[in-house]
């Protein structure tokens, strides 16, 4: 199984990319990170070049190019934030905004909603990880509400935990606890 | 740029229907200034070209049910200074009709608000806007009539550093096409376009056979 993850932390935590990915490992999971930090991710600038010139590919050549193909092909599509405002971080929003290859200007109805029709059938469960240094309800229903709007529109399962700086073990288990089930552990 | 109303549009795109948006509420609001964030970056430098003033407009077109990686990026580096405005509204939008998808976005921008102690004076929050193609919003015909009633209403208040009125956020969000038929007519519209081009619009680069 494939796991794909978008690192969009500003800086390394105790709660790192790395750590989820050993998770994952443990769990039989082979999982490809991006580290926004460390890389080249230029924004989507809403060019129309992956509905025009290179169909359902970003034309931006750099290393948020295989965020589309990952967010295609991977079982698992995590990201891993700051909770910003309620939202992601701005890296973490930045790479996610380079998934535009993989949605079709087509509308369909969807929750009785209208939707863009995405180009594959086949999606990815979500995994939403986001850290706040300490308890905040107001930007965790925030964030918990817009995880589920960004499932929504990805027509796909999703989960989201939030982890404070204090309580990083006892939520790191209840991520494992998730990735055991998905793994075919629980169900 | 020291202005009593400043107005931010952060639309990646250059001459986007933020900018529009933004320029419409502009002549109407007395001493209000416009800047547009397009194309741009780096967002550090924002203090001194934000200068200072009464209350702050900023106009976010959505991405994936959120605010724009850019109104992000201006959010971050805006908590990172003493709030130079005393007041903040916000002017979400998006192509689709249903508020349901800007409701979370304005929340953010709301909770950016009131977490740096602002007064927020409320938010529009209007469907449709793919349709302006960046046309100044005079000229974008009666599908936008409800947003220009929504918007002269909130340039009346925010002139006076007042709340948006009920009336005008629910002006706003009352779409003049409902999604059925804006699925219809854009799906029809989108084919024919595809056929006039050539193109293979629903290629599958990276399917999976599994």
């Amino acid at each position: 199984m494939h796991a794909y993850m978008i690192d969009g932390t500003c800086k390394k935590r105790e709660l790192s990319s790395e750590t989820i990915a050993a998770v994952l490992k443990n769990n039989g999971w082979n999982t490809r990170m991006l580290t926004v930090r460390n890389a080249s991710v230029l924004p989507c600038t809403a060019c129309n070049g992956c509905s025009e010139r290179r169909i359902g590919e970003c034309v931006i050549q750099d290393d948020g190019a295989e965020i589309a193909e990952h967010a295609a092909t991977s079982d698992l599509f995590i990201i891993l934030s700051e909770v910003t405002f309620g939202g992601l971080s701005s890296l973490a929003k930045r790479a996610f905004e380079r998934t535009l290859p993989n949605i079709l200007p087509y509308f369909t109805m969807y929750r009785k909603e209208l939707h863009h029709v995405l180009r594959y059938p086949r999606r990815p469960h979500m995994l939403f990880l986001g850290w706040l240094p300490e308890p905040d309800e107001q930007q965790e229903i925030l964030f918990h509400r817009f995880t589920e709007r960004s499932a929504v529109n990805f027509m796909t399962t999703h989960k989201t935990v939030v982890f404070h700086g204090c309580h990083i073990q006892e939520q790191l288990e209840e991520v494992s606890r998730e990735i055991y089930q998905l793994s075919g552990g629980g169900l | 740029m020291n202005s009593r109303v400043l107005i931010v549009s952060t639309s990646i795109r250059k001459s986007s229907n933020s900018l529009a948006i933004a320029h419409y509420i502009k002549a109407r609001i007395r001493g209000a200034q416009i800047m547009d964030i397009a194309r741009r970056w780096d967002m550090s430098g924002l203090k001194e070209e934000l200068g200072t003033g009464e209350t702050l407009i900023i106009v976010v077109p959505l991405y994936h049910d959120t605010i724009s990686w850019t109104a992000t990026a201006f959010l971050e580096e805006l908590a990172e200074l003493p709030f130079p405005f005393r007041n903040m509204a916000a002017i979400v939008h998006s192509g689709y009709p249903e508020a349901v998808h800007r409701s979370a976005a304005v929340d953010i921008c709301r909770y950016f608000a009131e977490s740096r102690g602002v007064k927020w004076l409320g938010e529009l929050s209007p469907g449709l806007t793919s349709v302006v193609a960046g046309r100044p919003l005079e000229e974008a015909g009666g599908l936008f009539r409800n947003l220009r009633k929504a918007l002269d209403k909130a340039a009346a208040a925010l002139e006076r550093s007042e709340q948006i009125p009920d009336k005008a956020a629910a002006l706003s969000k009352r779409s003049s096409v409902p999604p059925r038929l804006l699925k219809v007519m854009g799906n029809i519209s989108f084919a024919m376009e595809a056929k006039r081009k050539g193109l293979d619009v629903k290629r599958q680069p990276y399917s999976r056979n599994d």
